[in-house]
């Protein structure tokens, strides 16, 4: 059976070092994804990861139960995304060297998987627009970013992000308007090829 | 109604964000316009375009930050734990009167020494009117971290930095010697290398007989329940049953025998718990009912018998 989440949390508070590891892998994934999401960088999204559940451990004894777990920790993730500042200076035009996850789940570089003669057409072609996109999401601010990243990836409603980057849910749409629009500029050129 | 609001509205439509009038008046719009009809169009193939990212699997950075995790949250508790243990010390003194006593006078001089040298360290690195090579020469084998800006102000053309500065240590001393103790709990709590923590540990054991720092035993104590190292965790356990058995003892060696997932531990802590139950030091429902637990539903047969056996000294008395 699993552990209600409540009792979980306080028995976290309580000092608990296994309820809050439970904790942490229920909503582990969701927070690494969207870290990675806004970063687009791997280092970036790993130390981001860990800032978030540090932040969670130490404030926890100060959750009182008034808003949904889960969104008191994607608030927290929200927040350190955007003070988050990149430890690598240049993923931007290094990002050809970063590795990923190939389809065979080795890693490699995107230089090497768009120069791989056996790799399939759309492979390739899927590796460059993934780059380009990538490079799109880059050229954003932070808090565009942040919206977009959310809607479109995490596929949150806007309510839920207005909550989590607590602001108005007005304010989220003209966010994710001008992210949709610059990205749409970005992007000319490669989409409806 | 215009364009523009037809516009936002497709993009919400996409996202499934207009409520069924609003999607209801676009649709109509549509169906007459063909400039918004194009706009749909567009912006699906954006859409389309933008999932292609999403095949990549994060399962193995998942693994990674998960372990980075865990070391990570090792050191924010051995940093709480010795915080409290401070704090619990301190207050202690205070309920009991004791900032007369001896002991405490030591402390306190000791903190006023170690700040006066802080203080003198910091005017010898930074006194104005020397700041160049006399400064840097005293931080010539110190690593700098973590620097920060305080005041960048150039008008009164003086900065305040902010940094951690680290320098290799060598010290030689005996056992007994309170610094040499301090030093072996925060290998044994914060070493990322699980050989430097069991060689703390032997260390700790070796001469425990001279060992009174509080703090090794609280760093022994949560070594043994998160140590990811099992060999750690056993020699932490070893290493403690040669303390006196006390409160604090029995809910670690409990904690072993409901969380820690290695049998050898678990029978190692009901061993420990069997001879505190021989010697009349045990007793609480919390206990009677972990031991029932344990006696039936243990996937070690041996500890579940083990449990029955001190669940019935227990009960007996």
């Amino acid at each position: 059976m699993t552990p209600d989440e409540n009792e979980l949390i306080a028995q976290a508070q309580a000092g608990d070092v296994s309820a809050f590891e439970q904790l942490v892998y229920r909503y582990d994934r969701q927070v690494l994804s969207m870290a990675l999401k806004y970063t687009s960088n791997a280092e970036d999204a790993k130390d981001i990861y860990q800032e978030v559940f540090i932040r969670v451990y130490r404030a926890l004894s100060k959750f009182e139960f008034r808003s949904k777990f889960s969104t008191w920790i994607y608030r927290i993730a929200a927040n350190t995304c955007l003070t988050h500042r990149s430890q690598s200076k240049e993923h931007l035009h290094s990002s050809l060297d970063e590795q990923h996850e190939g389809e065979d789940g080795a890693l490699r570089s995107w230089s090497d998987s768009l120069a791989d003669p056996t790799l399939s057409d759309r492979h390739a072609r899927d590796s460059e627009i993934s780059l380009h996109v990538r490079r799109a999401m880059q050229a954003l601010s932070p808090q565009q970013k942040m919206v977009f990243t959310l809607r479109h990836y995490q596929g949150y409603k806007l309510r839920e992000i207005a909550s989590m980057m607590q602001c108005a849910e007005g304010t989220v749409k003209k966010y994710l308007f001008t992210a949709t629009e610059r990205m749409r500029e970005q992007l000319k050129g490669v989409y409806g090829q | 109604m215009n364009h523009k609001q037809f516009r936002d509205w497709i993009q919400l439509s996409l996202y499934d964000e207009l409520d069924e009038e609003e999607q209801h008046l676009l649709e109509r719009h549509l169906e007459a316009c063909e400039p918004c009809r194009a706009e749909l169009r567009e912006f699906k193939s954006l859409h389309e375009t933008l999932e292609v990212p999403m095949s990549e699997s994060i399962d193995p950075l998942l693994k990674q930050a998960r372990e980075e995790l865990h070391g990570a949250l090792r050191l924010e508790r051995s940093r709480r734990s010795t915080a409290a243990g401070w704090i619990a010390r301190i207050s202690e003194r205070s309920v009991l009167g004791g900032f007369r006593s001896p002991v405490f006078l030591k402390v306190a001089a000791a903190a006023v020494l170690m700040l006066s040298a802080g203080i003198f360290i910091g005017y010898v690195t930074f006194r104005p009117g020397k700041p160049g090579p006399s400064g840097v020469e005293a931080l010539a084998d110190v690593d700098i971290t973590n620097v920060r800006i305080l005041d960048s102000d150039a008008n009164d053309g003086q900065v305040e930095l902010s940094f951690d500065a680290t320098r290799r240590v060598r010290l030689r001393a005996g056992m007994s010697d309170e610094r040499v103790q301090k030093v072996l709990a925060r290998a044994l709590v914060n070493s990322q290398n699980p050989g430097v923590r069991l060689n703390a540990i032997n260390a700790i054991r070796t001469y425990q007989h001279r060992l009174s720092d509080r703090e090794v035993k609280s760093a022994l104590i949560m070594a043994l329940q998160s140590d990811d190292n099992p060999g750690v965790r056993k020699e932490a356990l070893m290493t403690l049953q040669k303390y006196p058995f006390d409160e604090e003892m029995k809910r670690a060696f409990l904690h072993v025998l409901v969380h820690d997932n290695n049998p050898g531990l678990r029978i190692e802590a009901i061993r420990s718990l069997q001879t505190a139950a021989d010697q009349r030091h045990l007793a609480g429902p919390e206990l009677v009912g972990i031991l029932k637990d344990k006696m039936n539903s243990d996937d070690n047969n041996y500890v579940r018998i083990r449990a029955k056996s001190v669940l019935e000294e227990v009960t007996q008395r």
